[in-house]
């Protein structure tokens, strides 16, 4: 389990990360979305150890992670900016993390590499970007740790290697409970494959929730109602973030569980009722108006 | 973590996959330029060179200083990098592991060249018939030396890419690291030599610029090797170099702290090299500049202002690589706080403000004075005579420090009034005293002319016509044990006698030499029909107008390997009337001339 309590990290005068607490348990897929410049890459490399915090703790397995080589054996990061040793070629690369992460597997990987396509003595300076982007998340997959942090891992990847990835994550989740944190800003592909998550914005967690409670806390709703009265007194009763209306339709944001809004509303006589769950895109663009953060306050309006 | 471990796990790997240019730049460099050197000059040393002068050569030493400078930088220049810092900081190896297996690797790196280049040269000498204990013993001090030399450059590069965040500045503090102090040091030499009266510019300052990094002291280290401390100045280079190495892990693990784009881990350092370059890059252009800056204060002024505002802008961009750091009050401040040093630093030396160059120490803190003079006079053929007095005790501080005090008084009058003093002739007297506390300072003053005393007495002339002074000025003549003493010193002793003479047209001079401390005798011979000659003068001082010609007594002593050392110099003055050292000179020296007698 990692866990971060009241994590804070400044460079000189810029809070980049403030009171940040959350958790991530064993075998689940932690998304990690936030708007540009909230902090994501620097949460994760202060996770990872990269970065001492300013204050608060930030621990794997009960374990502090900064300085401690038995913590961060635990986990291995992917950036989203790849570095390879000048030379390096996928096998020079798996005999270097073998000497640092012991349990790397480096037969499971040249088995990888070869269902891939790749060529594990060829230089990796002249691969590709998507390939260099396989080379190592194939390499975070056989380094057998477990925990694994991607930084916006799937840019650069084709949609077919992308799909194939997705599932060799799943399938290692599955086989030996490994944790996977994903950084990304294609939220259909996190609403796909993350359990849980969490919305950075400006240095702080606004939202942190399970993917499923998540999805059934936010509802899209059309409905008309039967007379100006009973729509006045049932809107009362739902918790509203959005209010749409054109003429007797109503389009409404509702925050509540599912199941309780369709009972107020099936309470009541209506012309038409339509409810619709809100995608993650949805949500984290409804979640981040509600603070502040939408398209009129770029747009001017 | 066993150094096995270590090894097999990180060591080994990394010189594999990261060092092996190094390992081949370190053979090249030390079979290429070691091993062909001696190969080619070979002949050379057959014939002449001492064999502890076989590698003493500074050539190798600074190629590996350079290629420690070089794999320094490249093996910690990922810190400039945020990609990088992602990489390697994320893996899960300690701080302290990860920096001391990258310099590790860095050293066993270029020792295969190092050493494959000492077993060659061994076979070659060999072969050639140079071979002795003495070659081992220079070849190993070779080796050590270039591994000395490699790891100073290599922990100096480590600690300022460490300090910085890009390439340029990493340069820039590297500069400002060898350099900085040194011309921080000749600037205020200059400005010192330039601006103050009394005070004299010396290298002290450069006796210390060896020991501030361990690449300056590798000058002092090498140079050590003839002057007998050898073993003190390499224990103070690896002193300096574990101290620099320190520094370069402290500052390692602050780095962790900063984002990777930050100037330095440490920004209060940023400003602090911020104010430090303004100050000696303006110290070293107005010293550059001084032609500009001594024609007219108007001048002065705007060259200094277009110094500052141009190296303003240079240094700033080098720091920070952008235009709007400029505007920032932080930059602006800690910029103008090493402008307002140099400015301090100005008036200090330019107006004397805080009285350095006019201070007389208080006579009882003074424990003695020695007085060194050179003095010339016209005598009673109106011929300029010129008499140097080197290191000379004088007992009476009072006197001296009322002699400077007047000296200095004199001076400042003949300054205020705007009196040219181009024309007069001039002796120069350096004072030097020995402080009670262990301290030593040093003045020198000049004295012209006995009318700027409005007839008053002269302290300088009773100072230095006094018996006082001539005893203590020439022992030889008057402590009769003095060339005993020299009898006694193991090695050889060497007299030189010079003897100018003036015939009022042409100067001529001879030289003859006793090589021989047997010959002591003859000069003793001399020395006792001087010492007839004066006690019948009765008021004959050193610079007496009297005085008609020098006779110059150098005492050598020469070490084991033949080398001289320890010369000490006598000027003995003849007067017109001292017939029995005359005669001893004719007797002596057969192309003396007689033609001033006449």
């Amino acid at each position: 389990m990692i866990e971060i309590k009241e994590l804070n990290k400044n460079f000189g005068k810029d809070q980049i990360l403030s009171d940040i607490n959350f958790t991530i348990k064993d075998g689940e897929v932690f998304g990690l979305i936030g708007t540009n410049g909230a902090g994501k890459s620097t949460l994760l490399r202060t996770i990872t150890g990269i970065y001492k915090p300013n204050s608060g703790t930030v621990t794997v397995d009960g374990l502090p992670v900064y300085d401690n080589p038995k913590a961060k054996q635990l986990f291995f990061f992917l950036p989203d900016d790849l570095y390879f040793s000048q030379g390096m070629t996928p096998k020079s690369l798996a005999t270097y993390y073998k000497g640092i992460y012991p349990a790397f597997d480096i037969e499971k990987y040249m088995k990888l590499l070869d269902q891939f396509h790749l060529n594990p003595k060829k230089r990796i300076s002249t691969y590709s970007k998507g390939m260099k982007r396989q080379v190592a998340i194939l390499a975070g997959i056989c380094a057998n740790t477990k925990y694994v942090l991607l930084d916006e891992s799937f840019d650069g990847l084709d949609p077919v290697i992308r799909k194939a990835v997705k599932q060799l994550l799943v399938r290692e989740m599955d086989e030996r409970g490994m944790t996977t944190i994903i950084t990304s800003h294609n939220l259909r592909e996190q609403e796909d494959i993350c359990d849980h998550i969490g919305v950075l914005h400006q240095s702080k967690i606004v939202l942190s929730k399970d993917m499923v409670a998540l999805k059934c806390s936010v509802q899209n709703v059309e409905v008309c109602f039967a007379s100006d009265a009973e729509a006045e007194q049932t809107l009362a009763k739902l918790c509203i973030k959005k209010q749409k209306q054109k003429g007797p339709l109503y389009l409404l944001t509702v925050e509540g569980d599912r199941e309780e809004v369709m009972e107020i509303l099936h309470s009541v006589d209506t012309t038409y009722l339509d409810v619709q769950s809100l995608s993650l895109e949805d949500i984290f663009i409804k979640e981040m108006e509600a603070i502040g953060y939408d398209i009129q306050t770029f747009m001017g309006e | 973590m066993t150094f096995k471990h270590l090894w097999e796990n990180r060591l080994y790997n990394q010189i594999k996959l990261q060092t092996m240019w190094l390992v081949w730049l370190s053979f090249i460099a030390a079979c290429g330029l070691g091993f062909l050197f001696h190969l080619v000059f070979l002949p050379v040393y057959s014939a002449h060179i001492r064999e502890d002068e076989l590698f003493r050569h500074g050539g190798l030493m600074v190629v590996y200083c350079g290629i420690g400078l070089l794999a320094g930088c490249s093996r910690f220049l990922y810190l400039h990098s945020q990609k990088k810092v992602d990489f390697y900081h994320s893996q899960p190896v300690s701080i302290m592991e990860r920096f001391w297996v990258n310099v590790a690797t860095d050293i066993l790196s270029i020792l295969p060249g190092i050493i494959v280049n000492v077993f060659v040269d061994m076979i070659v000498f060999r072969v050639n018939g140079i071979f002795s204990r003495e070659v081992i013993i220079e070849l190993i001090l070779a080796m050590g030396f270039s591994v000395l030399a490699f790891s100073s450059g290599y922990v100096m590069a480590v600690l300022c890419t460490i300090l910085t965040n890009h390439l340029i500045y990493t340069g820039l503090f590297f500069c400002l690291v060898i350099w900085g102090p040194f011309m921080l040091a000749v600037s205020l030499d200059d400005m010192i030599a330039r601006s103050m009266k009394h005070i004299k510019s010396s290298t002290n300052f450069l006796d210390y610029f060896g020991y501030i990094n361990p690449i300056n002291h590798l000058a002092v280290t090498r140079s050590s090797l003839d002057n007998g401390d050898f073993i003190k100045e390499i224990l103070w280079q690896l002193f300096l170099i574990m101290v620099t190495v320190a520094l370069a892990y402290v500052a390692f693990t602050f780095r962790n702290m900063e984002r990777t784009s930050l100037a330095t881990p440490i920004v209060w350092l940023k400003h602090v090299i911020r104010g430090f370059s303004m100050v000696v890059l303006i110290c070293f252009t107005q010293a550059l500049g001084y032609y500009t800056i001594s024609s007219n204060f108007a001048n002065s002024i705007l060259y200094i202002s277009i110094c500052c505002i141009l190296l303003y802008v240079i240094v700033n961009y080098i720091i920070e690589l952008n235009f709007k750091c400029m505007i920032q009050k932080v930059t602006f401040f800690t910029s103008l706080a090493g402008v307002l040093l140099y400015l301090c630093i100005f008036f200090v030396c330019n107006y004397d403000l805080l009285g350095i160059d006019r201070y007389v120490p208080n006579p009882e803190k003074v424990k003695t004075v020695t007085l060194s003079v050179t003095q010339e006079w016209k005598n009673h053929n109106s011929v300029m005579q010129t008499l140097t007095c080197n290191e000379v005790e004088y007992k009476d501080v009072g006197a001296v420090c009322k002699m400077a005090k007047k000296m200095i008084a004199v001076d400042d009058e003949y300054e205020e009034e705007g009196i040219n003093r181009y024309g007069f002739g001039e002796d120069v007297i350096d004072v030097t005293y020995h402080m009670k506390n262990g301290k030593m300072i040093t003045r020198s003053y000049t004295y012209y002319n006995e009318e700027m005393y409005n007839g008053n007495e002269v302290p300088y002339l009773a100072i230095v016509n006094s018996k006082e002074f001539m005893e203590s000025a020439l022992p030889i003549v008057f402590d009769s044990s003095y060339l005993e003493t020299w009898k006694k010193k193991e090695g050889k002793i060497k007299l030189e006698m010079l003897v100018y003479q003036e015939d009022g047209t042409d100067i001529t001079d001879s030289e003859f030499t006793i090589n021989d401390k047997n010959n002591l005798e003859e000069v003793q011979k001399l020395l006792a029909a001087y010492r007839e000659d004066l006690n019948a003068q009765g008021d004959f001082s050193l610079y007496h107008p009297d005085v008609e010609n020098t006779v110059s007594i150098y005492i050598e002593q020469s070490d084991k390997k033949g080398e001289w050392e320890d010369r000490i110099h006598f000027e003995i003055p003849i007067g017109q009337n001292f017939t029995n050292t005359l005669a001893f000179l004719k007797e002596y020296i057969p192309q003396y001339s007689t033609s001033f007698n006449g």
